[in-house]
């Protein structure tokens, strides 16, 4: 599971944004902000890597329990597979 | 007169201190005085610029809660346009170095990589100058690119531009003055100096060519000239110039600016951007370079922040653009006044549809205006 090529996160006035690049700038239209925990989860993504490991990285961050953390991370790439935003 | 107000003199006292990277100036602001800064930011296009320097305001003296989270809201979209047009440029760079043709940049980036955080300083359009020989290649790259011609040859003297969807906009330059606002100038000699004197400017991973930063400087100037004129001349003009000048202090060749200014006929006009950035900036200038006798600085930048920046394109007052546009020749030959009194008086009326106390009372203000702006340009040299 990866993002596709065209898309940079970036901090802009203290939010999370992902800025759409070249031809992608027509086909997503506008910006999407993240959480601080989606920035962490997109920085993984943005190297190929797998559910669980997103899993675990959200509960080496933050104190919370597996099942919440597996409906966090389910939750981000349903959201961003929705805006075809992973390969 | 048009003075200067308390406000507008502490905005101007605290860009000075922002530009000199000057802690406790900037902290000397009364918080209750944002909102008049946030307007006065908006009216003369550094709303955006100055985000980074009130983020980095100690919490005690930021704006309040409410009126920074708006002030974030605005910023983000449009600074992440500005991430765009950076990767953009970095791109049509590229594409130019692999077709080895020649250009250099200015404006918009080689003013922008003086800035810390060069993603809030707006830029609009790409600004490339090619030489004469390089222009039909370089139309040809751009088109190959995927952009279509909007500004012809033929419709500007100065450049081609060029638009695609979700693209930054491309200004193709031969030339950098318009004779039509700045009539003919000796510019032949700056133009060869600014191709000898370029040089490669690292800036956002991309590497392109640059004016040398005396030209940069000058082209500046210029630059301010024509929308003194035209309209939309504005306080970020001042301080991308005073930005420059400030961060190569060491570097600059003054005596080039000044022998440069001289041939262009630009130097009354340099003269004054100078000592506003010596007086009100607190920007370091050679006094060669410092005028306080020909032009009233106070006065200009009351002027200036009170109407010459506040110009509108469209209202019921029209503004210089319209009015400058309406009477070419009264500027040279002024017994060709009534002439001009009658055209605005019948443009009021059909404005207007026939109240004629209003159009006589409208008519009187734009021919005052028309008049005061005419005799300020003839001041600077540039009428």
């Amino acid at each position: 599971m990866k993002i596709r090529d065209g898309f940079m996160l970036r901090e802009v006035a203290g939010q999370w944004v992902v800025v759409p690049l070249g031809e992608r700038v027509v086909e997503f239209n506008g910006i999407m902000t993240l959480s601080e925990s989606g920035a962490m989860l997109w920085k993984l993504l943005e190297k190929d890597t797998t559910e669980d490991e997103l899993v675990r990285k959200l509960l080496s961050e933050y104190v919370i329990e597996e099942s919440i953390a597996r409906e966090d991370v389910n939750k981000f790439i349903s959201d961003i597979r929705e805006k075809q935003l992973i390969a | 007169m048009i003075d200067i107000n308390t406000i507008q003199k502490q905005f101007m006292e605290w860009i000075g201190a922002v530009l000199n990277d000057d802690n406790d100036g900037m902290q000397s602001i009364d918080i209750l005085d944002w909102p008049d800064y946030f307007k006065l930011m908006l009216e003369q296009g550094l709303y955006f610029t100055l985000f980074p320097v009130i983020n980095h305001l100690p919490d005690h003296k930021k704006p309040d809660k409410a009126l920074l989270n708006d002030y974030k809201k605005l910023i983000i979209p449009r600074v992440s346009i500005q991430i765009q047009y950076l990767q953009n440029i970095k791109q049509i760079i590229g594409l130019f170095k692999s077709a080895d043709i020649p250009v250099i940049v200015f404006k918009g980036p080689s003013i922008a990589r003086f800035y810390d955080e060069p993603e809030y300083r707006m830029m609009s359009d790409l600004d490339i100058l090619v030489k004469a020989e390089d222009k039909i290649r370089a139309q040809q790259l751009i088109e190959t690119m995927g952009y279509k011609i909007e500004i012809k040859e033929d419709d500007h003297p100065m450049h081609c531009g060029y638009r695609k969807k979700g693209a930054i906009f491309i200004e193709l330059h031969t030339s950098l003055l318009h004779p039509g606002y700045l009539g003919s100038r000796r510019v032949m000699e700056w133009y060869s100096h600014i191709w000898e004197c370029s040089k490669f400017v690292s800036f956002e991973g991309m590497a392109f060519l640059a004016m040398a930063e005396e030209d940069e400087l000058i082209n500046q100037i210029l630059h301010f000239a024509t929308h003194l004129i035209y309209a939309g001349a504005k306080m970020k003009h001042l301080y991308d110039m005073a930005l420059l000048i400030k961060k190569c202090e060491d570097t600059l060749d003054w005596q080039y600016i000044l022998n440069t200014l001289k041939t262009t006929n630009l130097l009354v006009l340099g003269r004054l951007i100078f000592t506003i950035s010596m007086k009100y900036f607190h920007i370091n200038i050679p006094s060669a370079l410092i005028d306080e006798q020909t032009i009233n600085v106070d006065l200009f930048i009351g002027k200036f922040l009170n109407e010459y920046s506040m110009e509108k394109e469209e209202g019921d007052q029209k503004g210089w653009r319209a009015i400058s546009w309406r009477f070419p020749l009264i500027c040279k030959y002024k017994a060709l006044l009534p002439v001009a009194w009658i055209i605005e008086v019948i443009l009021q009326l059909s404005i207007h549809k026939g109240k004629i106390f209003l159009c006589i009372k409208k008519s009187i203000k734009n021919i005052k205006v028309f008049l005061n702006k005419a005799k300020m340009l003839k001041e600077l040299g540039l009428g």
